[in-house]
């Protein structure tokens, strides 16, 4: 498991960035339009509603203008991805029905034994949908659902239907309303009242063919007083074409309910990822996003929390770091709609060999939210010349009665701690390596421990020879 | 790949046209009725800006039209008397050594000191300036730039300013005496166009005072623009306030064009006007420049303030510290958007953004975007920004003491933009500001 936090972009391609064969039960053609939203509806024998939105979507991602702002999009040729590849006929129970080579890949990327030592469920997605789905049985008994969303779909479609769509409407933004329209796989989560779900669940999202674009769509409802830890992580293959990732991420938490989200996102450097995050934090909930970039050409992402309810409380804790031909433009939003809420922010980016890597994040206090409270706090280091870095901070404030602050700095490896590191007797590579690590350190101590050391170990891999 | 999907409005008004041009360029040299003329075509050929684009998203661009105004009438001046009311109401008498007033965009007032001119100092209006000092007020007018490289606004005021005034240091002078320029609007639907050019040469030193200023009674729009180039190792301190009536509409172009070695202490009070909106760069062109920029507003009623700042760092081993204080009552509303860019050239730049706002009223409004673009890693960059009310502790704690409520916020207000004037480093302009928003500020 551990394996799949690589920010080496060198070894990437060894590591991660093989492919299968492709072994696809059905491929449809390049291209989007009506027929396409059409056969990808019936492939999966949806209802008459779900078809209707994805339509209506369709027609909204068509009108709507190409976002002109946040990194350059203008090279996505629509027509030139395939929408939709069914991987196999069936969800496999167990891990002995999932086929060989798919089966190969994830092994390779360690998720089964990650599964057996600390996981409560897991879920493996494999172009467009889910190839393998467990979650353990005792939770199961409790009432927790863990599905594909296909399945949630098909299975729990009156609760599905209750809440898709509902935080992020199609009409949010043009890449919202491309994933509704061709949406195919993600995770379904329902934790009822008062259960608490100690260990975290994960899915793991692989895109295999070329040119192929992945749309996943993820739904969680922590009930009251329930708590979940939700994990993704994400890899694909090194091609010459780029690829497409929009997915479309929709939470509820309920009074006193709390959620983790953690994603680690190692995409390869010929993915764009456009992905829309968004939750809801009722009473007293606790939204908490956890949001590490480390792969994709270009990624823009701001996962957002509204604060409906009195006492809701959205924590996000962002890194970013970009090498050669990267740009990540993370960041996070919080809105707060009710009185004494809260809010905290902090970003860590790092760029390096000509990346750009930037912070951008809404901070909201609507009329009304009175007694509100909000910190951000975004630091960046830049490792070299050729590097960059952006901070675009927003904030709008209808309310007298709250304190809200934003700080940032921008600098490079302080002379002195290397000075410091090497009187010491650490070479300077050692040095810059240790100064990085403590830098984003606030935010990999949240991580899952598997993912924290092996974070670490990699970020001294990334730096040898990279400074001095 | 990008597609406007609002409509841009490229049509002038009629009273915009190439006859209006004609009247207001009546008596000017070849050389201005010839930029005016290009700056027409350019502004025809731009459109006002809309609500998509970024920098107009918070403050609606279809508030500032042209349509409802006319230009000044050519060859209008107000009387003696009005000028001095002009002078004593933007609290100027004690400054009249070097006087410079303007009313409703025509020159009504100049008073210059003789030593002034034996030094080689030019202090002087617009038009004077542009018959006897052609060739240099070119070259200083938007730092040169071609008619072509201006936004809609700006080529509106390069084709009709009206008045204005020209400053010009030579090489080594320091004047001691702070210039002091007034424009006051007192008439009806009028649109004024002034645009003031400040040149300091190598190594010379002076203090400026430039206000604007209306009555309640005046309606219309003011589009002001200053360029400012402090020359190599030059020392300005620089000063501008904008308090208009709360009728009249205001848009501000404030440029610094910065060279090496200067030392450039700008700051800006806004208090008056129903709606304004600044746009403020400083371009560090040289290596060891060090620009202070302060920046306090007040607003009340329904007024809105909109401030964009621009820290453009080109050269390295340059420092740029800015800081923007406000505060807010009634149904007030601010804007600061603020962006730092370091380029790729300009190593060991040191950068500071603050906006800082006070929030006196509930139904009051803020938004603060201070950015950063950076990419030189040799650099230190710091910015921050703050939105909150007056802390109850400190209230009480002066309450305990035996200050009325009233009486303790209004200390604390005037606490909270300490900062601002402690860093003016001119004892003239900092005890103006002091005393024009203690005027202003009544909570």
């Amino acid at each position: 498991m551990a394996e799949a936090v690589d920010i080496s972009r060198e070894t990437y391609t060894e590591k991660y960035g093989f492919h299968d064969t492709e072994q696809h039960v059905f491929k449809i053609r390049k291209g989007l339009d009506h027929s396409i939203v059409d056969e990808i509806s019936r492939m999966k024998g949806e209802p008459e509603w779900m078809r209707d939105t994805r339509h209506k979507a369709l027609d909204i991602f068509l009108a709507k203008p190409m976002p002109t702002w946040g990194g350059d999009v203008g090279a996505i040729n629509f027509q030139d991805i395939y929408y939709y590849v069914k991987p196999t006929d069936e969800e496999a129970k167990t891990w002995e029905d999932v086929p060989a080579d798919m089966k190969r890949t994830f092994d390779r990327l360690g998720i089964p034994e990650a599964e057996q030592k600390f996981l409560s469920g897991v879920g493996a997605q494999y172009d467009s949908e889910v190839v393998y789905h467990k979650i353990k049985e005792d939770l199961e008994k409790k009432g927790v659902l863990f599905l594909s969303a296909d399945h949630g779909l098909k299975e729990h479609e009156h609760l599905f239907k209750e809440y898709f769509g509902k935080l992020i409407p199609s009409a949010d933004n043009k890449f919202a309303a491309l994933n509704t329209a061709v949406w195919s796989g993600g995770s379904f989560i329902y934790v009822p009242k008062g259960v608490k779900v100690d260990v975290p669940l994960q899915a793991y999202f692989r895109i295999n063919t070329k040119d192929m674009g992945q749309f996943e769509r993820t739904l969680i409802i922590v009930d009251e007083g329930a708590y979940v830890h939700y994990v993704e992580g994400c890899t694909a293959p090194t091609y010459s074409s780029d690829s497409l990732h929009s997915a479309v991420v929709e939470i509820y938490v309920k009074e006193g309910g709390r959620c983790r989200y953690t994603t680690i996102q190692n995409w390869s450097n010929n993915v764009y990822n456009l992905v829309t995050k968004r939750a809801a934090a009722y009473k007293n909930a606790t939204m908490e996003w956890v949001d590490g970039n480390l792969g994709s050409k270009l990624t823009m992402k701001y996962p957002s929390v509204y604060l409906m309810e009195e006492g809701a409380k959205a924590e996000v804790l962002s890194i970013a770091f970009a090498g050669k031909g990267q740009h990540l433009d993370a960041g996070a939003k919080a809105v707060h709609l009710a009185p004494n809420t809260t809010s905290s922010v902090v970003s860590k980016s790092i760029s390096q060999h000509g990346g750009r890597a930037g912070y951008r994040g809404l901070i909201k206090v609507a009329k009304g939210a009175v007694g509100c409270k909000s910190t951000v706090r975004c630091d960046a280091l830049i490792l070299d010349e050729e590097s960059r870095s952006d901070t675009y901070p927003y904030m709008e404030i209808e309310e007298d009665d709250v304190s809200v602050g934003h700080e940032a700095t921008v600098s490079k490896i302080g002379e002195e701690q290397l000075f410091y590191l090497m009187s010491r007797g650490l070479s300077e590579p050692e040095a810059s390596a240790m100064i990085v690590s403590g830098f984003i350190e606030p935010i990999v101590k949240e991580l899952p421990m598997e993912y924290a050391v092996e974070m670490n170990r990699l970020i001294q891999l990334q730096m040898e020879g990279s400074v001095g | 790949m990008a597609t406007p999907t609002l409509e841009k409005t490229t049509a002038l008004p009629a009273s915009f046209g190439a006859e209006a041009l004609g009247a207001v360029a009546a008596s000017d040299p070849d050389w201005l009725k010839q930029l005016r003329a290009e700056a027409l075509v350019r502004a025809e050929a731009t459109a006002f800006p809309t609500l998509n684009d970024e920098a107009w998203r918070r403050t609606n661009p279809s508030r500032f039209r042209l349509d409802p105004f006319t230009l000044p009438r050519p060859g209008a001046s107000a009387t003696p008397q009005a000028a001095m009311a002009a002078v004593a109401a933007a609290g100027l008498p004690e400054l009249r050594e070097a006087l410079l007033v303007t009313v409703d965009g025509a020159l009504a007032h100049h008073d210059a000191q003789a030593g002034l001119a034996e030094a080689g100092v030019i202090f002087t209006d617009f038009a004077t300036a542009a018959r006897s000092h052609g060739e240099a007020l070119r070259k200083d007018l938007f730092h040169g730039a071609s008619m072509d490289t201006l936004d809609r606004w700006s080529a509106l005021n390069a084709a009709f300013t009206t008045s204005g005034a020209y400053i010009r240091v030579p090489k080594n002078i320091v004047v001691e005496q702070p210039l002091v320029v007034l424009h006051h609007l007192q008439g009806t639907d009028c649109a004024a166009f002034l645009h003031t050019v400040i040149h300091v040469e190598a190594g010379a030193s002076v203090t400026v005072l430039e206000v604007t200023s209306g009555t309640d009674q005046a309606t219309g729009l003011v589009h002001s623009a200053v360029d400012v180039i402090a020359g190599a190792g030059s020392n300005v301190r620089y000063l501008r306030m904008q308090e208009l009536g709360v009728k009249t509409l205001h848009l501000s172009r404030e440029r610094l064009y910065a060279h090496r070695d200067s030392q450039v202490d700008w700051s800006w009070g806004a208090l008056g006007s129903a709606m304004a909106k600044s746009d403020m760069e400083a371009n560090l062109l040289g290596e060891g420049i060090h620009a202070m920029i302060s920046g306090f507003y007040h607003g009340e009623g329904t007024q809105h303030l909109d401030h964009h700042t621009f820290q453009n760092h080109e050269k390295g081993n340059t420092i740029s510290d800015l800081l923007y204080k406000g505060s807010l009552t009634g149904r007030a509303r601010s804007v600061y958007m603020g962006l730092i860019k370091i380029h790729k050239e300009a190593q060991r730049s040191d950068a500071y953004q603050a906006n800082r706002n006070l929030l006196l009223s509930s139904t009051a409004r803020t938004d603060s975007i201070p950015s950063l673009e950076i990419e030189a890693n040799d650099v230190r960059c710091t910015h921050g920004a703050t939105m909150g009310q007056i802390d109850e502790e400190q209230l009480f704690y002066l309450r305990a003491r035996g200050i009325t409520r009233a009486e303790a916020v209004r200390l604390i207000v005037e606490g909270f933009y300490e900062p601002v004037f402690d860093r003016i480093g001119s004892e003239t302009l900092r005890s103006h500001a002091r005393t024009r928003l203690e005027r202003r500020v009544k909570v």
